[in-house]
């Protein structure tokens, strides 16, 4: 028999001697090998080449193996290491540059923005708007330097004097309340005022007055507080061209604002006043009771206005009305234009 | 190898230790120099520790470590073979005479050969080496594996990659090979 031209037996007989063989193929082997001299032969032959190659003893690998392992190893981990923060520094390269490029757009951003709205924003105004006051910021009126000179030298050169800044109010009925203003200011000999009416529908007072005072004209004014549509206080505060926005206000809280003796004082409570008038406007129906009806600490205490008579004879001076010269207040009356 | 996954740095030593002589002999039945083997061997280790995350324990440690053993070490030979590799006929022709005759015999005789005797004879077994260096590299790793490290044949062919009836077939051829090369000895 030629294996060389029957490779299945051949393989037939490899298989058998490393019994990869099913047992219907163990026996047919096993057929062929009794009925063919060839085929067993070659299976002896195949068999004893197997055990030869079998026998061969094992080699011992040399000592240094397992440190050349540990070796490798350690350079191999040294080598990614040193990759890992290369690839770190890189990336915290990238990271700087990244950032630093990030800031100058923004700063250009800013510039632009900042021109822009230079170019196309709204006139600045003098006041600043507290956060909380819904009001939109008044610019002040400002009795001309010219009268401001005819009045009142000594107020004005008084240090305690209160400047309260500007009272402005706005009525629809301009005619019948600025005459009841003016003529309530004629009849109240113990405060000093200019006039100033260089515009229709519009009359500027400075008012020059103690704190007694200031209390007994707000009570008058009280009268007619429904008439005016818009009533804003404005409060000069220790920082220059800062000022605080009273939207709202009544004549109680003008009073009690002059009253404080310091100026820190009037600032914080026209703010106190600013924040609860918003709040009023906005629950006109809440009020300010479930505040102000239990003790908090976080809220300012509100005094208790004094209300005097309405039918007081206003050329009887309030006590104290001339003790000193406190409040510097500027008030403007304006119609509807 | 639960120590090795678990970062035991003990592990590496003991892993080693265990299965460097059975990856050595492999290596080194395949590639003929003890030089090379062992720094195949190191080849091995170090990349079946950089992959031992990849290794399934459904396939044997043995079966996943020889094939990676085996790829570098073919992959080693093919390389070394393009720069000129020695041919060893100028060692066989060298062989005694005597140990040629031993080797025939046991080839013609009927009775089976004892193992115990071809290992104590040392010129026997290198002569059979001999003849297994003979043989194409694909040929002797298979004989390796199967006659040498004992593995079945759906070892082997995941070792090596490839189908079952071709390790029957290679093997046929490789064992006929060898026989024909020691009968020529």
């Amino acid at each position: 028999m030629n294996f060389e031209q029957n490779p299945k037996i051949e393989e037939l007989l490899n298989s058998y001697i490393d019994d990869e063989l099913s047992a219907d193929e163990r026996s047919e082997v096993q057929r062929l090998v009794r009925e063919n001299h060839t085929i067993a032969q070659r299976l002896r032959q195949l068999e004893r080449c197997k055990a030869m190659v079998n026998s061969l003893p094992p080699a011992e690998p040399p000592a240094e193996v397992v440190a050349g392992i540990k070796e490798l190893i350690r350079s191999r981990s040294a080598g990614a290491v040193a990759s890992e923060i290369e690839k770190q520094r890189g990336t915290r390269h990238l990271f700087i540059r990244q950032a630093l490029a990030a800031s100058i757009i923004i700063g250009l951003v800013g510039i632009m923005g900042a021109v822009v709205y230079k170019i196309v924003g709204p006139e600045e105004t003098a006041l600043p708007i507290v956060a909380v006051n819904p009001a939109p910021a008044i610019k002040p009126e400002v009795i001309p330097v010219e009268t401001k000179k005819a009045v009142a030298v000594a107020a004005a050169e008084d240090t305690t004097s209160i400047g309260l800044y500007s009272l402005q109010l706005q009525t629809a009925d301009f005619a019948a309340v600025d005459a009841y203003v003016n003529k309530l200011l004629e009849e109240s000999p113990w405060l000093r005022y200019e006039a100033t009416k260089d515009q229709p529908g519009k009359s500027a007072y400075r008012i020059l007055c103690s704190t007694a005072g200031l209390e007994s004209l707000m009570n008058d004014l009280a009268t007619v507080w429904s008439k005016f549509d818009s009533t804003t206080l404005i409060v000069r505060t220790d920082n220059i061209g800062q000022y605080v926005t009273v939207a709202s206000v009544k004549p109680e809280q003008i009073a009690d604002i002059a009253r404080q003796n310091t100026t820190d004082g009037r600032v914080k409570l026209a703010n106190d006043f600013a924040i609860l008038n918003s709040v009023e406007q906005i629950m006109p129906d809440e009020k300010m009771l479930a505040a102000t009806d239990r003790p908090m600490p976080e809220l300012t205490t509100i005094p208790k206005p004094v209300l005097t008579s309405g039918d007081k004879n206003a050329a009887t001076a309030p006590k104290g009305a001339w003790d000193q010269v406190q409040v510097d207040l500027n008030i403007v009356v304006t119609g509807h234009k | 190898m639960q120590k090795w996954r678990k970062g035991d740095p003990n592990a590496i030593e003991q892993l080693v230790c265990k299965y460097q002589g059975r990856i050595y002999n492999l290596i080194l039945k395949i590639c003929s120099n003890p030089d090379d083997a062992a720094e195949l061997t190191q080849d091995t280790f170090v990349k079946v520790i950089e992959n031992i995350g990849k290794f399934e324990s459904r396939s044997g440690f043995y079966t996943w470590a020889f094939r990676i053993a085996v790829n570098l070490t073919l992959n080693y030979r093919k390389r070394k073979a393009t720069v000129g590799f020695t041919s060893l006929d100028a060692e066989l022709a060298a062989g005694d005479e005597q140990v040629r005759q031993g080797l025939a015999a046991i080839l013609s005789d009927d009775k089976a050969p004892d193992p115990a005797q071809i290992a104590e004879n040392r010129e026997l077994c290198e002569l059979i080496q001999k003849g297994i260096r003979k043989l194409d590299d694909e040929h002797r790793a298979i004989i390796v594996l199967r006659d040498i490290e004992g593995m079945d044949y759906a070892q082997i062919a995941e070792v090596l990659g490839t189908e079952l009836g071709t390790v029957k077939s290679r093997l046929s051829r490789a064992r006929a090979a060898l026989r024909q090369i020691l009968e020529a000895l």
